[in-house]
Parts: structure tokens; C-alpha cells; sequence
């Protein structure tokens, strides 16, 4: 996937698990914030990545992702 | 009904409308859940509380009720009959034909132990 | 068949009358098959049916027992399990005394403690209920 492709899936799978509408997610927005997550809808977050992406984001990893843009690098630099 | 006058006593209610209602109970520490939930550590099964929403729904609606779906519910915080032995139960029922989507609150006036968004059916 | 009856009791902390597995059929990778045969003993039984909680509740404690199987085998403790949220749950049919309930759990993503669980519930291939839930071990 181009990095284009991703982030459109990115923005439109988070948008419908989380209903927010697409336009809270911008590349400079945190994650938590923007999608209101918590210590149980984090793990959603990481799920439908590994589901959709095949990406697994690692417990020692996961703070380091805090902006859409962060995790949008993450899954490119991660895809199979 | 399963559990109502079991684990849990209705002791109040204040209904606003057909729809919305808040229920006043207390959990009772000698349902004989306790004795396996767990031995020696009495903790009120979530199960069960999910279980006191869906007989508090039937309550406000008048109707025998299946939980034919949760969409969503979250155990915000472990509940047990010494911590929070008084509870509300806040539950808002809108008729959608053949059910009821029912959101409800488990509360005491310092914090929420469940938040419930779910389908309840007719059951028939 | 890798457990059953009194030994079920080395994998979860519930006891009677709110037991709700009484076998561990096998456990592999991140997959488990439970057992749970209805009773007229069943604590949650109404109308001679499991009523709704205990199939969630017969869920929660196979994916527990799944966890204490894993924790043995690491030669640990067996972990305390807590529900901390059920999501995507259905029902299809609530079961009656004398079936045998045979369900499919399955570990998945797991973050700062909090673990993904699937269960599918079936009696004779027939899915009776199925659930998405997050539990805390401590």
C-alpha cells in the first residue's frame, strides 16, 4: 500500500469503530484525543490495525505512536 | 425473574417517563453467589449486573426481556456488596418495534461500575 | 481432553455454585476449546435455560481457564481475571439442561495488561452465542 492508501483506510476504519467523524483526524491530531481512547479502547485501536493492516504495534512501541502521522509511518514502515 | 430480591433488592424508583427510570437498590451480601465469587473474597459478578439492568429494563417496561445483543459494556470499576451496597440504576429504554435499545448506568454517588448500551427483544 | 471436573479448579477462582466450565478440551496457540454441560443445577437457569448472563459468564471463565492453562505451563501461578468490557455480543439461543456447550476461544491483542478475547458458544455445531470481550489480569 502507498502511503496515500493507508491513510485513507486509517482515517475511515478508525472513523466508523470509533464514530467520530473523519475530519477530527489530521496528521498533527493525537491519537488519544482525537478518538477519546482510554486503557480499553486503546486495545480496539491496536487490534483493527493488526486486523486490517496485519500490522502488530507492540506494547514497547505503542507510546512512541501519539499523532495520526506517527501511526500512518508505523504501518508503512511495518506492512508485509 | 433470575436474580431481582437474589442479589440485588429494588428498594426505590423514580420513574420520569415511559422510557427513562432510575432504580434504587441494594446488593445483598448473602446471595449465595458470593460463596464462589469468589471464596473468601465476595466480588459482585459482572455477569450479574448485567443481569440487574435487563431485570430493572423488564421492570420499567412491563415486558418479559431476552439480551439479544450488547453493543457495548464496560466494567468501570469492581463492585461488591461491602464497597457499594447502594446503588442506582439508571436505564433508558426506546421501543424500536419488536425490542427495546436500552443504554443504563450502575452508579453509587462517588463513581460508575457499569456503562451498558445494548438490544433487548420480546421474549416470546 | 486436558482437564475436567476437580481439575478445573487449578485453572479458574470460581467455585460452586457459579462454576460455569467443566472441561478444557484442548489449548493451542492462541486457541482454546472449553466444555460446559447445563445442569439443572446451573446457577443461571431459568425456565429451564441458561439465561443470558451465564453464557457470557460461562465465556469469561473458559477464557479464564484458557489464561490459567497457559500460566501452569509456564510454571506460574494461575492469573485472577476481570471482565473489563464485553462488546459485540449476540445471542442466538439460550440452551437447555442436558446440552453440552462447547466453545471456541481465541487470545488475541493484548495491551498493558488488557486482553482481546473472542468466544463462540455451540451446542451440536449450533451457535448459540458469541462476544467480543477485554479482560484485566492481575
Amino acid at each position: 500500500m502507498t502511503k496515500e492508501e493507508i491513510i485513507e483506510k486509517v482515517n475511515s476504519v478508525l472513523a466508523e469503530e470509533f464514530e467520530v467523524e473523519e475530519s477530527v483526524i489530521t496528521p498533527d491530531a493525537v491519537i488519544k484525543n482525537a478518538l477519546e481512547l482510554d486503557s480499553l479502547s486503546l486495545v480496539d485501536l491496536v487490534a483493527l490495525i493488526d486486523q486490517e493492516f496485519g500490522v502488530k504495534i507492540s506494547n514497547a512501541e505503542l507510546p512512541t505512536i501519539k499523532t495520526f502521522a506517527d501511526l500512518y509511518t508505523y504501518i508503512e514502515s511495518h506492512q508485509a | 425473574m433470575l436474580l431481582k430480591d437474589k442479589f440485588f433488592r429494588v428498594e426505590g424508583t423514580d420513574v420520569q417517563d415511559a422510557a427513562h427510570a432510575v432504580f434504587h437498590v441494594t446488593l445483598l451480601a448473602d446471595c449465595d453467589c458470593y460463596r464462589g465469587h469468589f471464596p473468601g473474597k465476595p466480588v459482585s459478578p459482572g455477569v450479574c449486573n448485567i443481569e440487574m439492568i435487563k431485570e430493572c429494563a423488564e421492570l420499567l417496561t412491563g415486558k418479559d426481556l431476552l439480551l439479544a445483543a450488547v453493543k457495548q459494556c464496560r466494567l468501570t470499576a469492581v463492585a461488591t456488596p461491602a464497597v457499594c451496597p447502594q446503588l442506582d440504576v439508571t436505564v433508558t429504554a426506546e421501543g424500536t418495534g419488536d425490542g427495546y435499545t436500552v443504554t443504563a448506568l450502575i452508579a453509587d454517588s462517588g463513581k460508575s461500575y457499569m456503562e451498558f448500551k445494548g438490544t433487548l427483544i420480546l421474549n416470546q | 481432553m486436558l482437564y475436567e471436573g476437580e481439575a478445573i479448579k487449578t485453572l479458574i477462582p470460581q467455585r460452586d455454585p457459579i462454576m460455569m466450565v467443566d472441561k478444557v478440551w484442548s489449548a493451542e496457540g492462541d486457541t482454546a476449546v472449553t466444555g460446559l454441560t447445563v445442569t439443572d443445577r446451573n446457577y443461571f437457569l431459568e425456565d429451564g435455560l441458561v439465561a443470558e448472563p451465564g453464557l457470557i459468564e460461562h465465556i469469561a471463565q473458559s477464557a479464564s481457564a484458557f489464561a490459567g492453562h497457559r500460566a501452569r505451563v509456564a510454571g506460574q501461578e494461575a492469573p485472577i481475571g476481570y471482565i473489563g468490557e464485553v462488546k459485540k455480543f449476540r445471542l442466538y439461543r439460550r440452551p437447555a439442561v442436558g446440552e453440552e456447550l462447547r466453545t471456541v476461544i481465541t487470545m488475541g491483542t493484548e495491551v498493558n495488561g488488557i486482553t482481546l478475547v473472542r468466544g463462540e458458544v455451540r451446542s451440536n455445531d449450533e451457535l448459540l452465542a458469541e462476544t467480543q470481550m477485554k479482560i484485566f489480569c492481575e
